[in-house]
């Protein structure tokens, strides 16, 4: 009875091994790899974008860097005239609309597409709140009379800003389509490397403002 | 008679186990950790920094009047905001990390993508950082 139950409990669990896909079992029905290494998602086109883009990125910052040590007494009397709060509540954004994009993944990988629609929609809808912040930052800039030919700090922090509001527009266009497509059933559980590969890129967006917020908010 | 029935029931127990968690360790790691408490982190790290902010406002206010203030005053300033740069680009290392490891999906994931981004973060963070103490 015993040895049976065993030989039972190991078909099974080698069935369950084998139903995670062909690689598991190697040709002599042994196991292969239990716990291969998965790939990074998305694909090699929009990490290659990536890869630009954070090169674009490193540039301005170095940009920025180069211009503090020319101008120092600018880039330290700088951030007091910006506002912190909006700074802040932009990063929350963020933040929360990248936790969307996981769920919107999570969503699509248990073949979801309504739940994928809706949190894609809600990260949009966090993508426009961003672009409503930056405008309501830019006009109580305007109001207070900063402007960029003020100093060079200000005039990186424009050139910065909208650089990634740029990107953030971009983000939210992929993010709508491809929620568009989701919803022609062009994404399922087993196919949405397009879907990935947009997240991925808001991903990154997220990333750089991690960086771009103490850059220019926080550090004095 | 019960000790075989009770280990009957333990390789059963063990063979069910293993059903279900199979699949489960087969997945990547990530995953396991509920997203949630990632964004909880980001959220707290994210205050935590923006708290600094306010903080370091001390050090121009101080520049205003700074025939007030005597020297030892002012190297005491000078090594709290650095130990702040420190901080807050800790901070930032952490917040960087945390999104490339658990949102972006790159933990435990095979290929350049986790190292460049990785190394890409601690060369932007060493740049700012040298920057800011040097000038």
């Amino acid at each position: 009875m015993m040895p049976e139950l065993e030989h039972k409990a190991e078909s099974a669990s080698l069935l369950s091994l084998q139903e995670l896909g062909d690689h598991q079992v190697d040709s002599q029905g042994g196991l292969a790899e239990q716990n291969p290494t998965p790939k990074a998602p998305g694909s090699l086109a929009v990490w290659v974008f990536i890869y630009a883009e954070l090169t674009e990125f490193g540039l301005f910052f170095i940009l920025f860097l180069v211009a503090k040590a020319y101008f120092p007494a600018d880039f330290s009397q700088g951030p007091q005239k910006l506002s912190t709060l909006s700074g802040l509540t932009n990063t929350l954004i963020l933040l929360s609309s990248s936790l969307c994009v996981v769920k919107a993944m999570a969503a699509i990988k248990l073949g979801n597409t309504k739940s994928t629609i809706n949190w894609l929609l809600l990260t949009i809808t966090a993508g426009a709140l961003y672009c409503g912040v930056k405008y309501l930052e830019f006009g109580r800039n305007e109001a207070l009379g900063i402007s960029p030919r003020d100093d060079y700090f200000i005039a990186a922090y424009y050139y910065i800003g909208f650089n990634h509001l740029l990107h953030v527009l971009i983000g939210m266009a992929t993010l709508g389509f491809v929620a568009l497509l989701t919803a022609f059933g062009f994404y399922d559980a087993k196919n949405h490397e397009g879907l990935e590969s947009a997240a991925t890129y808001w991903h990154m967006i997220d990333m750089v403002w991690i960086i771009i917020f103490p850059l220019l908010y926080v550090l004095h | 008679m019960t000790n075989r029935l009770l280990k009957s029931l333990m390789q059963r127990l063990k063979s069910h186990i293993k059903l279900r968690l199979t699949p489960a360790l087969s997945v990547n790691i990530s995953t396991r950790i509920r997203p949630i408490w990632v964004w909880v982190i980001l959220v707290l790290l994210t205050l935590l920094s923006a708290a600094i902010a306010e903080g370091t406002l001390i050090k121009p206010a101080v520049e205003n009047n700074i025939q007030l203030i005597d020297v030892k005053q002012l190297i005491h300033i000078n090594h709290i905001n650095q130990l702040s740069l420190l901080l807050v680009l800790g901070i930032v290392l952490a917040k960087g990390s945390l999104v490339i490891d658990y949102f972006m999906g790159l933990k435990h994931t095979q290929g350049w993508p986790q190292r460049i981004m990785k190394s890409y973060l601690v060369l932007v963070l060493l740049l700012i950082g040298g920057c800011f103490i040097l000038y």
